[in-house]
C-alpha cells in the first residue's frame, strides 16, 4: 500500500524519516517552558499598549476627548485615527471576487464603529496596567445608530447599512454549478427542503495575540514581530499602510502557540502598533487579553443555509439547490469570503450529486468581524449533506450506510471536474484520485455500525439515548498557488532550512526537517530549520489550508533537491570535470576522481575548500519555489457514538472512530494528534461553543468561563483512527493535508448521531446547535415522532 | 435594578465607560430563550485591576476596626479566587483589599458538641481531606470535590466562598443542608450568630451587617446513621453548577425517614432549603424510589425565586434536571445511611 | 536572614499615586525581596519582574490553568492572586522544577505520547502533574480527572494527555514502590 510517488533525480535515500513517529525536537524546549513565545520576548525599554474599544456595536464618533486619560500617571500618548499618518487604512481580504462590494476592515476607526470592540484609539503607557486606567479615562461621544445583528434581518432591503455608500449589506456574491443548474425533480423524485443555522465560533488560541515593533538599522527599517500565521503577508501589509518600501520592513514571527485560523488574518493592531512606533519613534508592544480576544479576534462559522435536494427514489441524490448567508460581521477577514464560497465548492463531499445550483453571499453585521477558523466552511458544508443524507435514508427507508454508498464517487472516475465551484485560486473544483468506498467501509468496520443496535438496546435497558453518526468529507488542503524554501549546507558541514511554515502546533518544524533530511539522506540531527523571519524567507504564502507538510514540505524537499544540484555543480567546478562523474549517493557525493570516494554532506564545505585551496570553508545556499496550480483534496469517514442522559441532558461521547486518507503520511504521531485534536475542537463547537450578543450588539460571551471549551472530560474514551494512502497526483510527493479534517467530519457525525439518538422525538437537527444541555432537554420534551410513511408522495419543484 | 449598597455583598454590575451602570437587562437570544447576564457585564475589556491599596489584617478586630474607616468598597480579602479575577475585569472596584489570611485564630478548625467551627482562613483544600471534617461531616468533604478544581481549591477558602455566594455556588448549598452558622464580628468585639438561611434569604447575595468579617462557620455534625448525597449537574467537569443538591436523611429502626435536609442550588441564584420535600418525606419508606422522586419534584417546585436564565442553560432547564439532582442526592444519601459516627466513609 | 539573592521589582516612580508593599518571598529556591504596587497580580510579578516566562497569561480569569505554579506545597494559579498574598510564601514554577538540563521522566513521557502540540499551556500540566506525583496520586483515581480538569488545552484533545499523565503517575508509583512494573 505505500508506494513511491517521488520522481528520481539520480538521488535514492533510504526510508528513513517518512512514515515514521519521530518525536519531537523542539518539545524539549517547550517542555522546559522555553518556549519563546511573542509574550515571553524580551522588548527591552517597550511601552506597552492598551487598545481602547468602541462600547456601541454601530454610532458615529462624534469627539475623543483625551485630557483626562492623558493626564493619567504613566501615559505617554494617546493617539486616534487623526494621529497615525496611514497613507492606506484598508486591511487587505483576499477573497473578493469582481463585483465584490468594498467592506474591507479598516485599520481604525475614524467617524463610524460598527462593532463592539473594534479599535477607535491606542493608549501607549509605562505598563499595562496604567494603561488601562487610562483607556478608561478616554471619553469617546458616541451618536448610537441603530444596528443589526442578525444576517438574515441585515440582508433585507430597510435594514441599517453599515455601509451607506454601499446601498447594502449584502456585499458579496458567488454562483456556483455543476452539471445541469436547472435540474428539476422528475416523477417519484423526492423532493427535501431544508433551512441549517451554524452558530457563531471563535477560535481561542492559548496563546492570545500580541505584536510589537521597534526601529532598528538605525531607524531606517520597522521591525514588527506578531502572532500571525502570514508573516510575509503582514510585511506587505504594513509596508502599503505606512507607504513604506518594502525592504524597509521586517517581520519576525516567534513560534505560534495555537491559530487555527484566526491568526491568519491582518488585523488593526499588526498596523497600529508599527504605526504608532513610527509615530513616537519608540519600541512599543501590545500583547492582547483575553476578554479582548472574544471581542476583537476574528469570529467564525455563522451562515444560514436552504437546501433543496433532489433525490431519486433509489436514494441518490440528483441534485442540490443552496442559498446561503455568512455572518461576516462588520468588515472581510483576510479570507472571511471563504467559508461560505467552500459551502457551495465542498457540500457535495465524496458524492456525486451531479446537479448544482448555489448561491452564497456575505452579508455584513453589527459583529466582530468573520474569517476562518479550522474547516474554513467544511464543517457546515459537510453538514447539510449528511443530514440531507440521513433525512432521505428516514423518508426512504433506506439503511443510513446504504444510501452512502449509492451515492459515492467511485475510484475509477477520479480525477473530477466538480464544476464551476472553486475558490481560493481556482475556478474549477478538481478532485484528485482517492478511494471513498473503501473510506466508508474501513470507518463502518471499524466503528461496528452492523451491531450498533444492540448498543442503543443496551444503552436504553439503563435508561440511556444512544445514538450513531455516520459522516464523510472531502476537504480541500494544500491549497497554492506557490509555496518557496531557502536552504544552505553551512560551513560547519550541518543543514539549515528556511521554511515559509510557522510552526502552531502541528509540528511543522519536525515534519520538515523529516522531509529534507530524507530527501538528502542524512540523519534529522544535521538538519535545523528556521521560519518567520521575512529578512530570510521574504516571499511565500503561509500556514494554513492544512497546507504545511503537502505545500511547505514539497517545497522543502525540492530545495534540497536544489541543493544537491548546486554541490553537484560545486563539485565538478572544483575538480574541473564533468558534472556527470559525479553523483549524489544517499548522504553525500560519489566522486571518481581522481578515484571513487564519497564524501558524506558534513564534511562538503571544508572538501570543497580544500580543493579550491581557500582557507574557510563556504555556505552554499538554494532556493527554490514551487508552483502549485491544483490543490490536494483530503477525506475521511468520521462515525461518532453519543449518549444522552435524559434526567440531565448531558451528553457523552463514549466512542468516535475516524478513517482518513491524507495521502503519503510523513508523521503518523503528529498526523493522529492533529486529527484527535480537530475532533475534539468539533465536539467543543458542537456541544457548547457559542457566541451569544444580545440585541444591541453587545457580546455575552466575553471569558473562558462563558464560551465553554471542550475539556479533558470531553475526550471519547474509546477513538479508533485508521489511516489509508492514496498518493495524490495533484502533489509532487503524493501528500495531502490532514490539519482540519477533525472539525469538518465531527460536526456532522455528531450532529447525526444526536439526530439519531432523538430519533424517537418529534425534533430537527438542523444546524451546529449547539446541542447544549438546555437544547437536549428542549428537544426531549417535545412529543413523541409520529410514523413516518416509508415514501412521500412525489413532489415536483 | 440592583446596586450595590452599604453593608451588602455587591452583586457584579456593568459599566459603560466608567461612567454609567447598566445592570441586569434581559436579552432574548434565538430560539426565544430568554437570558439576563449577571456577569461580566462591563464594557471595558480590561484585565488588570484598577488600583486599590492592599493592607494585612493583624487581627481579626483589626480587619474590622479597618473596615469601620472604609469606604463601601472596601472588601475582606481571603483566597482571592473570586475577587481577584473580578477584580482583574474590573467588574469591581475596591478603595481597600483586606487581607484576613494571616490573622490569629481564623485558620482553626475547633468542636464543640454537633458542631464543627471552620475558620475563615481554612483553605478549602485542607477541609476537604482533614480527617477530623471527613469523619464528622464527610457531606462537606464530597461538596468541596465539587467547587471548581484543585488547583482552585488550594487557595480558596471555606468561608470565602460562603460570602461570596456565587449564583450556584456549593458551598451556600451544603451550608443550609448542614444549618451552617455564620459567626460574625462587628466592631467593638461585637458578635453575632446567622444562620445561613438568614444570610441567603434574599434572591441573591450574601446579607450580612455592615462592615462585618466572618470569622468562622459552624457547620452541625452529622449523626449516627446519618445518610448524605450531594448531585450536581454541570456543563462540563470544571465548570459551574448548572443546579446541585445537598442532602441529608436519617432513618429510623424500621427504614422509615426520620428526617431529612433537602437543599437546592444554581435553580437559582441563592440556594434554598426544600421544606416542603423534607415534609412530605418524613415517615415514607426509604426503599421506596418514588418518594424521593416525588420529593424531588416537590423541591424543584417549592423556589422561592424563579429559576434563573444565563448564558449556560435556562431556568426552564434548571428546573427540570433540579429534579433529578435531588433524587440522586436522596438515593445517595439512602445508600449510605448506615454509616457510623467516626469513621472515615470516604468519597462516592 | 541572609541577604536575598535578588533585589527585584520595577521601581514606583514616586509621582505615582498608586499604594505599593514590600515584599519578600522565595522562588525557586531563592529568596526575593523588593517593592511591588499592590494590585500587581502574581503571575505578573513572576513573568515581569522575575522573568520567568515558562507560565502563561492565557485567560486572566483562573480558567485555564496556564498560569499554574507551585505555592506553598500545593498546585494554584498565579493569575487569581495578587503578589502581594504571596508573602513570605515558597513558590516553583516549571523552570524551578526542571531537571538541570534536557527532560525529567515526566517530560520525555510527554514527548513520547505527543502530548503538547503548540506547548503554550505545557507548562501548567507539567506543574499539576509533579503535584499529582507528590501526592502519590494512582494513575485510576478519580482525583486524576479532577486535577486535569483545571486546564485548557485546544490543540490536543486531551487523548494523550491522559495517556502521558496516567504512564508518569504509573512510573512514579512504581518507582517509590521501587519494585519493578
Amino acid at each position: 500500500m505505500k508506494e513511491e510517488a517521488r520522481k528520481s533525480t539520480g538521488a535514492s535515500p533510504s526510508r528513513e524519516y517518512i512514515g515514521k513517529r519521530v518525536l519531537r525536537a523542539e518539545d524539549i524546549e517547550l517542555l522546559r517552558g522555553r518556549g519563546g513565545f511573542l509574550a515571553d520576548l524580551p522588548a527591552p525599554h517597550a511601552a506597552e499598549i492598551c487598545m481602547v474599544r468602541s462600547t456601541e456595536a454601530h454610532a458615529m464618533v462624534r469627539a475623543i476627548r483625551k485630557e483626562r486619560a492623558l493626564a493619567s500617571p504613566g501615559v505617554i500618548a494617546i493617539l486616534a485615527a487623526g494621529d497615525l499618518d496611514l497613507v492606506d487604512d484598508a486591511l487587505p481580504c483576499v477573497d473578493m471576487i469582481p463585483g465584490t462590494l468594498d467592506a474591507r476592515h479598516r485599520v481604525i476607526a475614524r467617524d463610524r464603529v460598527r462593532y463592539v470592540g473594534q479599535v477607535v484609539a491606542l493608549v501607549v503607557a509605562e505598563n499595562r496596567y496604567l494603561a488601562e486606567d487610562a483607556a478608561a479615562l478616554v471619553e469617546i461621544e458616541y451618536e448610537s445608530l441603530p444596528p443589526v445583528t442578525d444576517h438574515m434581518a441585515a440582508k433585507n432591503p430597510g435594514a441599517p447599512l453599515l455601509y451607506p455608500e454601499l446601498g447594502t449589506n449584502v456585499v458579496y456574491q458567488v454562483t456556483q454549478c455543476d452539471g445541469n443548474a436547472d435540474f428539476a425533480a422528475r416523477d417519484g423524485d423526492l423532493v427535501i427542503r431544508k433551512r441549517y443555522e451554524f452558530h457563531r465560533q471563535i477560535a481561542v488560541p492559548l496563546e492570545p495575540r500580541g505584536v510589537t515593533a521597534k526601529l532598528i538599522d538605525d531607524g531606517q527599517r520597522l521591525h514588527v514581530e506578531s502572532c500571525t500565521q502570514l508573516p510575509q503577508v503582514l510585511r506587505l501589509a504594513v509596508a502599503g499602510a505606512l507607504g513604506l518600501a518594502l525592504d524597509h520592513v521586517r517581520v519576525t514571527v516567534p513560534r505560534l502557540g495555537g491559530g487555527f485560523g484566526c491568526k491568519e488574518m491582518v488585523y488593526p493592531e499588526e498596523i497600529l502598533v508599527p504605526a504608532a512606533t513610527r509615530k513616537l519613534q519608540r519600541p512599543l508592544r501590545w500583547l492582547e487579553d483575553r476578554r479582548e480576544h472574544f471581542a476583537s479576534a476574528t469570529h467564525a462559522r455563522e451562515e444560514t443555509v436552504d437546501a433543496e435536494a433532489v433525490v431519486a427514489p433509489d436514494g441518490t441524490f440528483l441534485g442540490l439547490r443552496l442559498t446561503g448567508w455568512c455572518n461576516i460581521g462588520a468588515a472581510y477577514g483576510f479570507v472571511g469570503n471563504t467559508p461560505i464560497t467552500a459551502m457551495g465548492a465542498m457540500v457535495r463531499g465524496p458524492y456525486r450529486v451531479p446537479n448544482l445550483d448555489a448561491q452564497m453571499f456575505s452579508v455584513v453585521t453589527n459583529k466582530t468581524p468573520l474569517n476562518v477558523l479550522r474547516g474554513a466552511g467544511g464543517p457546515q458544508a459537510a453538514l447539510v449533506m449528511e443530514r440531507l443524507l440521513d433525512e432521505a435514508a428516514s423518508i426512504l427507508a433506506i439503511d443510513r450506510a446504504e444510501i452512502r454508498r449509492r451515492n459515492l464517487i467511485q475510484p475509477g472516475e477520479l480525477p473530477l471536474d466538480r464544476g464551476r465551484t472553486g475558490f481560493a485560486g481556482s475556478y474549477h473544483t478538481v478532485y484528485d484520485e482517492g478511494d471513498y468506498p473503501r473510506c466508508l467501509e474501513a470507518g463502518l468496520r471499524l466503528a461496528e455500525y452492523e451491531n450498533f443496535e444492540s448498543q442503543r438496546k443496551a444503552a436504553a435497558a439503563c435508561g440511556k439515548l444512544r445514538g450513531m453518526g455516520i459522516a464523510m468529507y472531502v476537504e480541500i488542503t494544500a491549497v497554492g498557488p506557490y509555496e518557496t524554501a531557502r536552504i544552505a549546507l553551512q560551513p560547519d558541514g550541518t543543514i539549515l532550512l528556511f521554511s515559509s511554515i510557522m510552526p502552531v502546533g502541528q509540528g511543522s518544524e519536525t515534519t520538515q526537517r523529516q522531509l529534507v533530511a530524507e530527501e538528502l539522506g542524512i540523519s534529522m540531527e544535521q538538519v535545523a530549520i528556521r521560519q518567520g523571519d521575512t529578512d530570510e524567507v521574504p516571499d511565500a504564502v503561509g500556514t494554513f489550508a492544512s497546507r504545511g507538510a503537502a505545500a511547505g514540505g514539497a517545497a522543502g524537499r525540492m530545495v534540497a533537491r536544489e541543493l544537491v544540484k548546486k554541490i553537484l555543480c560545486c563539485f565538478a567546478a572544483a575538480l574541473h570535470c564533468e558534472p556527470a562523474s559525479l553523483r549524489w549517493e544517499c548522504g553525500g557525493v560519489m566522486v571518481s576522481m581522481p578515484s571513487e570516494e564519497f564524501i558524506p554532506l558534513s564534511k562538503i564545505p571544508t572538501r570543497l575548500a580544500l580543493l579550491r585551496e581557500e582557507r574557510e570553508p563556504r555556505r552554499i545556499d538554494a532556493k527554490h519555489r514551487i508552483e502549485i496550480p491544483k490543490p490536494s483534496y483530503s477525506y475521511a469517514t468520521h462515525v461518532a457514538v453519543v449518549e444522552i442522559d435524559p434526567q440531565t441532558g448531558q451528553l457523552k461521547i463514549p466512542q468516535y472512530t475516524v478513517a482518513h486518507d491524507c495521502g503519503r503520511i510523513v508523521n503518523p504521531l503528529l498526523v493522529e494528534g492533529q486529527i484527535v485534536g480537530g475532533v475534539v475542537q468539533g465536539i467543543g463547537a458542537v456541544l457548547r461553543e457559542q457566541l451569544v450578543y444580545d440585541s444591541e450588539g453587545h457580546l455575552l460571551t466575553r471569558a473562558m468561563m462563558d464560551y465553554v471549551l471542550p475539556g479533558a472530560s470531553d475526550t471519547p474514551a474509546e477513538f479508533n483512527l485508521w489511516h489509508m494512502e492514496t498518493p495524490t497526483g495533484f502533489n509532487p510527493f503524493g501528500m495531502r493535508g490532514v490539519g482540519e479534517g477533525g472539525t469538518i467530519g465531527s460536526h456532522a457525525a455528531i450532529a447525526n448521531a444526536v439526530a439519531d439518538a432523538l430519533r424517537d422525538y418529534d425534533v430537527a437537527v438542523d444546524g451546529s446547535g449547539p446541542f447544549t444541555p438546555t437544547w437536549i432537554m428542549e428537544a426531549l420534551s417535545r412529543p413523541p415522532r409520529a410514523a413516518i410513511p416509508s415514501r412521500v408522495p412525489a413532489k415536483k419543484k | 435594578m440592583v446596586i450595590p449598597g452599604p453593608g451588602f455583598a455587591d452583586i457584579l454590575v456593568g459599566a459603560k465607560h466608567a461612567l454609567s451602570i447598566r445592570v441586569l437587562h434581559p436579552n432574548v437570544l434565538k430560539d426565544g430563550f430568554e437570558c439576563a447576564s449577571l456577569v461580566h457585564l462591563s464594557s471595558e475589556l480590561q484585565m488588570k485591576p484598577s488600583i486599590f491599596k492592599y493592607v494585612r489584617a493583624e487581627t481579626a478586630d483589626h480587619a474590622v476596626e479597618l473596615l469601620a474607616g472604609a469606604d463601601s468598597s472596601a472588601r475582606i480579602l481571603a483566597g482571592g479566587q473570586s475577587l481577584i479575577p473580578a477584580l482583574s475585569a474590573r467588574s469591581i472596584k475596591a478603595s481597600l483589599l483586606l487581607d484576613i489570611m494571616r490573622c490569629p485564630g481564623l485558620d482553626e478548625v475547633s468542636h464543640a458538641p454537633g458542631e464543627i467551627t471552620i475558620g475563615a482562613a481554612c483553605r478549602q483544600s485542607r477541609i476537604e481531606f482533614s480527617p477530623v471534617i471527613q469523619g464528622s461531616i464527610p457531606l462537606l468533604c464530597e461538596t468541596l470535590s465539587w467547587v471548581a478544581m484543585p488547583q482552585v481549591r488550594s487557595r480558596g477558602t471555606v468561608v470565602g466562598c460562603l460570602a461570596q455566594a456565587n449564583p450556584g455556588g456549593e458551598m451556600p448549598v451544603v451550608a443550609l443542608a448542614l444549618d451552617a452558622e455564620f459567626n460574625i464580628l462587628l466592631r467593638g468585639d461585637v458578635r453575632q450568630r446567622m444562620p445561613a438561611g438568614d444570610v441567603y434569604a434574599a434572591e441573591a447575595g450574601a446579607r450580612l451587617p455592615a462592615q462585618s468579617l466572618i470569622v468562622s462557620a459552624s457547620f452541625r455534625t452529622l449523626t449516627a446513621g446519618e445518610g448524605w448525597g450531594f448531585s450536581e449537574v454541570q456543563l462540563r467537569q470544571g465548570h459551574f453548577a448548572l443546579v446541585c443538591c445537598a442532602a441529608t436523611l436519617q432513618l429510623d429502626e424500621d427504614g422509615l425517614i426520620r428526617s431529612a435536609r433537602i437543599a437546592l442550588g444554581g435553580i437559582t441564584a441563592n440556594p434554598y432549603r426544600a421544606q416542603l420535600a423534607e415534609k412530605a418525606l418524613i415517615g415514607e419508606s426509604a426503599d421506596n424510589d418514588s418518594h424521593f422522586r416525588e420529593a424531588a419534584r416537590l423541591a424543584s417546585e417549592e423556589r422561592p425565586w424563579p429559576a434563573r436564565s444565563d448564558l449556560h442553560a435556562t431556568g426552564s432547564f434548571r428546573s427540570k434536571t433540579a429534579v433529578a439532582a435531588v433524587a440522586r442526592a436522596l438515593m445517595d444519601a439512602r445508600n449510605k445511611c448506615s454509616w457510623k459516627t467516626g469513621g472515615n466513609h470516604g468519597r462516592s | 536572614m541572609a541577604a536575598p539573592d535578588w533585589t527585584l521589582g520595577k521601581p514606583l516612580r514616586r509621582e505615582w499615586d498608586e499604594s505599593q508593599t514590600a515584599l519578600r518571598m522565595t522562588v525557586n529556591g531563592k529568596q526575593v525581596q523588593t517593592v511591588v504596587a499592590d494590585r500587581l497580580l502574581l503571575c505578573d510579578f513572576l513573568r515581569d519582574n522575575l522573568e520567568l516566562k515558562a507560565l502563561k497569561v492565557a485567560c486572566g480569569e483562573g480558567a485555564c490553568g496556564a498560569c499554574t505554579i507551585v505555592i506553598d506545597g500545593q498546585p494554584a494559579r498565579s493569575c487569581t492572586l495578587l503578589a502581594l498574598q504571596a508573602e513570605g510564601a515558597e513558590i516553583f514554577t516549571l523552570e524551578g522544577l526542571n531537571a538541570p538540563e534536557g527532560l525529567d521522566q515526566v517530560q520525555q513521557i510527554f514527548q513520547q505520547q505527543h502530548a503538547l502540540q503548540c506547548g503554550y499551556c505545557t507548562p501548567g500540566w507539567l506543574v499539576t502533574v509533579y503535584s499529582m506525583i507528590k501526592r502519590s496520586i494512582h494513575p485510576d483515581s478519580p482525583e486524576v480527572a479532577q486535577y486535569l480538569s483545571g486546564h485548557i488545552c485546544r490543540c490536543t484533545g486531551y487523548r494523550n494527555i491522559w495517556t502521558a499523565v496516567r504512564r508518569a503517575l504509573g512510573a512514579a508509583m512504581d518507582e517509590s514502590a521501587g519494585g519493578e512494573k
